[in-house]
């Protein structure tokens, strides 16, 4: 009985495009991938560690762009951002049909692999998308600081959008799930972790009025007679409205 | 004795004032902060998203994309089914063209909003007022630098100039017909002539039309309202019928290049007599009718297929496009491998996206109902309406009567029958004509 073969790579996406150039070179595809922060499992698993390799890296990503296509990058980013359990068997079953078809791939709809990376990467996108407008900014000292909550790694995906939006600003977006921040200041956004890093949260008195403003703002434009807070969950679920302004 | 600091004086006054005329303006359904694409200067703030980006939503269920607000809800005009209207007893207020802006970019750096949506009642006269809204769009854009999204209204009977330099500094401009027919707003609202509704809408088709870029002074250029214009028509405070109103966007889709038709169900606001006495909104009636512009607007339906001669009001029960399907049944099964896309938009369960999908997916293989349903087809309605590879899954032939009772969703098995509200008895010798936008 053949070993269940298992690549242990260090979660982030060069790791896991280094994870695929493995899987090429010799050893034969492995039955799972998992990132490391994930703990090991067992002794019934060949755990193969793939330390991350730029060169590595930076050659699966030019064979998906030239030899796939450049949204089968986007999909696969995407679908690596999402976190779900497994997706990164999922992609590489998808670039290794991808290698075959060519950008013929993203019609492949019936195959579960293809299937998988394109729901996973259509929820990230869903929840950037959705992020773009919950995002919520408060001034502190000249400094609009913001706090979200996702399912999925979208940070990274923010950036650009707010960079062209307020340039004019120093802002931060701060993940609280996961720890992290994205900081803009003179023209430039960058990523950076924010375990023990302590952010002073009390908004001013001007601040405060405009909050209070938003929410009053809120209230009266809601029409009573077409009440439905079931399509306003839908829309905006309950699980990020601790971080939304006039949900409070 | 509690005393208030001048900024807390101040923001009682704007919180007074926003309560009012927030309150006011929530009628106007158009919510859209999308049509525009329009990237950021350096030193600019904000920029516009084509596919536009809803912030929150609100207890109703409706997106919040726009900070929606009447500069003023002071009128002169006395519209019978308007809250505003000049002889409705209503708290009155009015923001000045520097604290619309302001209160505007503070929202918007705070990224509640994606932009502006201003109304207003009419104050003195039509001009008069489009000059104040004029001036706000003014200070956002040149004072603030601000490249957000702004959506105008232009008041009925403003005058060409205003209207044009209007749509210089806004995305999208509108002006509501409100009431479907000429007869209707004779009777609700005396101060609208649909003259004067239809000059400002033809200003702005007619510049769409052209397509230039407005120069300004400094050598920059400005697009034309590049999200183009919207209307809004008030469905059940007039008696026309079903047919009525999609006709009538029909014609306003297809002469007067207007993006949307938004519908907005009548709320009672008011017990002058001329007007239905309704507990709760048509909300229902409201829902097919959006239903039916989707048609017509995605599905390359005519107004003519959806309702024919011989029927006024679109099928409470049943989807309209279900409700076509049943009358032309003799146009199906149709194989789902081979035909068009335009006929694939004709099967019940099958959606824009789907039926796209389905048209990349059968490319490489041929489709099975599993495959379908994978690809977000509905096959639960679909599959009396097609064949995969030949194959039938909807069981016996049925007549349309149980096909009808199959495609019925679970909410609607518990609707009532639509119950059109009473009119006064000389509403009915009325009958409304036909509106050309001409």
């Amino acid at each position: 009985m053949r070993r269940l073969i298992t690549f242990e790579y260090d979660g982030t996406f060069d790791g896991l495009l280094s994870a695929i150039f493995c899987s090429y070179s010799g050893t034969g595809f492995p039955d799972r991938i998992i990132s490391s922060p994930q703990g090991c499992q067992g002794n019934l698993f060949e755990n193969k560690k793939v330390l991350t390799d730029r060169v590595k890296a930076e050659r699966v990503y030019k064979a998906v762009v030239t030899k796939i296509s450049g949204r089968a990058l986007k999909n696969v980013y995407y679908a690596f951002l999402s976190e779900k359990d497994g997706i990164e068997r999922h992609i590489l079953s998808y670039l290794h049909l991808g290698w075959k078809l060519g950008k013929q791939v993203d019609s492949a709809l019936s195959d579960p692999s293809v299937m998988a990376v394109f729901e996973s990467s259509r929820k990230v996108s869903r929840e950037r998308h959705l992020f773009l407008g919950l995002v919520r900014f408060t001034r502190i000292n000249e400094v609009y600081y913001s706090r979200i909550k996702p399912d999925h790694n979208i940070l990274p995906l923010l950036g650009d959008h707010f960079q062209q939006r307020m340039p004019g600003h120093s802002w931060v977006i701060h993940d609280i799930r996961r720890e992290q921040a994205i900081i803009y200041q003179d023209q430039n956004w960058f990523l950076c972790e924010m375990e023990g890093i302590h952010v002073p949260r009390d908004p001013d008195e001007e601040e405060r009025s405009y909050q209070i403003l938003w929410k009053r703002y809120f209230n009266h434009i809601w029409i009573r007679n077409r009440t439905n807070p079931g399509l306003q969950r839908q829309h905006m679920p309950l699980k990020y409205w601790k971080e939304i302004v006039e949900m409070q | 004795m509690i005393t208030y600091s001048h900024h807390e004086v101040i923001c009682m006054e704007i919180m007074d004032k926003l309560a009012i005329l927030s309150d006011a303006a929530k009628y106007d359904v158009s919510c859209s902060s999308s049509g525009s694409s329009r990237i950021n200067s350096s030193s600019g703030l904000g920029n516009t998203a084509p596919g536009g980006i809803c912030h929150s939503w609100s207890a109703d269920g409706r997106c919040i994309s726009l900070l929606k607000i009447l500069m003023t809800n002071y009128c002169t005009f006395d519209c019978a089914y308007c809250i505003n209207r000049r002889s409705n007893d209503v708290p009155r207020a009015i923001f000045s063209p520097e604290e619309m802006a302001e209160l505007t970019i503070n929202f918007y750096r705070r990224n509640y909003i994606e932009g502006l949506f201003l109304s207003s009642g009419v104050l003195r006269d039509p001009d008069y007022t489009m000059e104040l809204i004029l001036r706000t769009l003014v200070i956002l854009r040149e004072v603030h630098s601000f490249n957000g999204y702004i959506h105008a209204k232009a008041i009925p009977g403003a005058s060409r100039k205003l209207v044009e330099m209007t749509c210089i500094y806004a995305d999208r401009v509108s002006v509501n017909i409100e009431l479907p027919s000429s007869e209707s707003l004779a009777l609700l609202a005396p101060d609208k002539t649909y003259s004067s509704i239809f000059k400002p809408m033809d200003v702005i088709s007619q510049n769409l039309r052209e397509k230039r870029p407005y120069a300004l002074t400094g050598g920059r250029t400005r697009q034309f309202a590049p999200a183009g214009q919207t209307t809004q028509l008030i469905v059940g405070a007039s008696p026309e019928t079903d047919r009525n109103i999609l006709l009538l966007s029909q014609n306003l889709y297809r002469k007067v290049l207007m993006k949307r038709v938004y519908y907005s169900a009548y709320v009672p606001v008011s017990d002058n007599p001329l007007l239905p006495t309704v507990t709760s909104p048509p909300l229902q009636r409201e829902h097919r009718i959006y239903q039916a512009d989707w048609l017509m607007r995605f599905y390359g339906f005519e107004a003519e297929e959806i309702l024919d001669i011989n029927s006024a009001y679109l099928d409470q029960e049943l989807d309209p496009k279900s409700a076509w399907a049943l009358r032309n049944l003799h146009l199906f099964p149709m194989e789902v491998n081979r035909v068009s896309y335009s006929n694939l938009l004709r099967i019940p369960g099958i959606g824009v996206r789907s039926a796209k999908r389905i048209v990349r997916a059968r490319k490489i293989r041929n489709l099975t109902l599993e495959n379908l349903k994978r690809l977000g087809v509905v096959t639960r309605r679909a599959r009396y309406f097609i064949t995969c590879n030949g194959q039938f899954h909807g069981g016996n032939r049925i007549d349309s009567f149980d096909l009808r009772h199959c495609l019925r969703s679970k909410q609607n098995r518990n609707i009532q029958n639509l119950q059109l509200p009473l009119f006064p008895s000389y509403h009915e010798t009325l009958l409304p004509k036909r509106i050309c936008a001409d």
